[in-house]
């Protein structure tokens, strides 16, 4: 799956509370995850360029993490960056 | 009654379960700790009668996991061991080679105090859980289940996170428990589960500050309230 501009696309669905291996692609689709463990913040954030497609809540939770959010794929803004690799690491608690 | 019979030695563990599948008595044996974890997550003993010394750990330990009444023999017994074993609940203890009809009398002492003890309070002071100590599953006077989760690997943590899935009030109590379950490598989680509400003890200390903060956070924004202690957290959920 991608997006128009051709970027792949990884759906995750479900209940994530537990480890376990995560489809991986340049956009996480997460609007269909129900639940989100906080074991899911490292594998984020081993992938800082990754950007995140999810609902209301989890988009206040993830961005509140440094990372890219948006509710749906028309509002992704490829190239920009939003928050830089030291604000980043500011915010993960790593400088 | 479900009997777990725990024993490396081949011989004696077939001929104790075949003598004492009797009288209504369901028994499973293992020969070691780890199959015996194995049994003991599908069959659920309401008792246990263990060799103290197996190959991969000590039968004392394992009948602290399990939470029920328990026999204990050893071919090597001092009497510090018998002591510590009578401390920590034992219903009786034998030097081996021990005698079946003793093993009998023994488990009808066992299976009256199963059949006439309920609840045992644990945790009085700040938690006020209770600990079912004849059975772990099931409800129970007072209209509420009592679990005992015990884990010693993360295997086993999701293992016991899937047998209660069925109790869990909606994803604030999937979430806090999985995380509960996530926070410490090895551990015992205590939860009281009744109409519109669960509380939960973890017993153990974790660095809530360090490494685990962003857990933290998770648990306080599922649950309605939450109590940290250095040597565990309480934390309570309703339905809602």
């Amino acid at each position: 799956m991608t997006d128009r501009a051709g970027h792949p696309i990884a759906v995750w669905t479900g209940d994530l509370l537990w480890p376990r291996d995560l489809a991986e692609a340049p956009i996480i689709d997460a609007r269909a995850v129900t639940s989100l463990g906080v074991w899911v913040h490292g594998w984020l954030r081993q992938r800082p360029d990754v950007i995140v497609l999810a609902g209301e809540a989890l988009r206040g939770r993830l961005a509140g993490l440094g990372v890219r959010c948006y509710a749906d794929l028309d509002e992704i803004q490829h190239g920009s960056v939003g928050v830089s690799a030291s604000e980043r690491a500011l915010l993960w608690g790593d400088a | 009654m479900r009997l777990l019979i725990v024993e490396d030695e081949d011989a004696i563990r077939t001929a104790f379960a075949r003598a004492l599948a009797t009288g209504g008595t369901e028994v499973r044996t293992a020969a070691s700790l780890t199959e015996a974890r194995q049994v003991a997550a599908d069959f659920h003993p309401e008792a246990l009668l263990s060799d103290l010394k197996l190959p991969d750990g000590s039968g004392l330990d394992f009948a602290s996991e399990c939470g029920v009444p328990f026999i204990l023999m050893s071919g090597y017994a001092a009497f510090d061991d018998a002591v510590a074993a009578l401390r920590m609940g034992c219903v009786d203890f034998f030097t081996k080679p021990v005698a079946i009809k003793d093993l009998r009398r023994a488990l009808e002492r066992l299976n009256h105090r199963l059949r006439s003890d309920g609840l045992q309070v644990v945790e009085a002071g700040a938690a006020g859980l209770v600990r079912v100590q004849a059975a772990s599953v099931g409800l129970v006077r007072g209209g509420f289940t009592c679990r005992t989760l015990v884990w010693a690997d993360a295997a086993q943590a999701q293992a016991r996170y899937d047998e209660i899935q069925g109790i869990l009030p909606g994803e604030a109590g999937r979430v806090v428990v999985a995380e509960l379950l996530q926070a410490l490598p090895a551990g015992r989680l205590v939860i009281n589960r009744g109409e519109g509400w669960m509380t939960l003890w973890l017993d153990g200390a974790v660095d809530w500050h360090g490494l685990e903060a962003e857990r933290r956070a998770g648990i306080e924004a599922a649950a309605e309230r939450v109590i940290w202690r250095g040597d565990g957290v309480l934390v309570e959920c309703s339905d809602d």
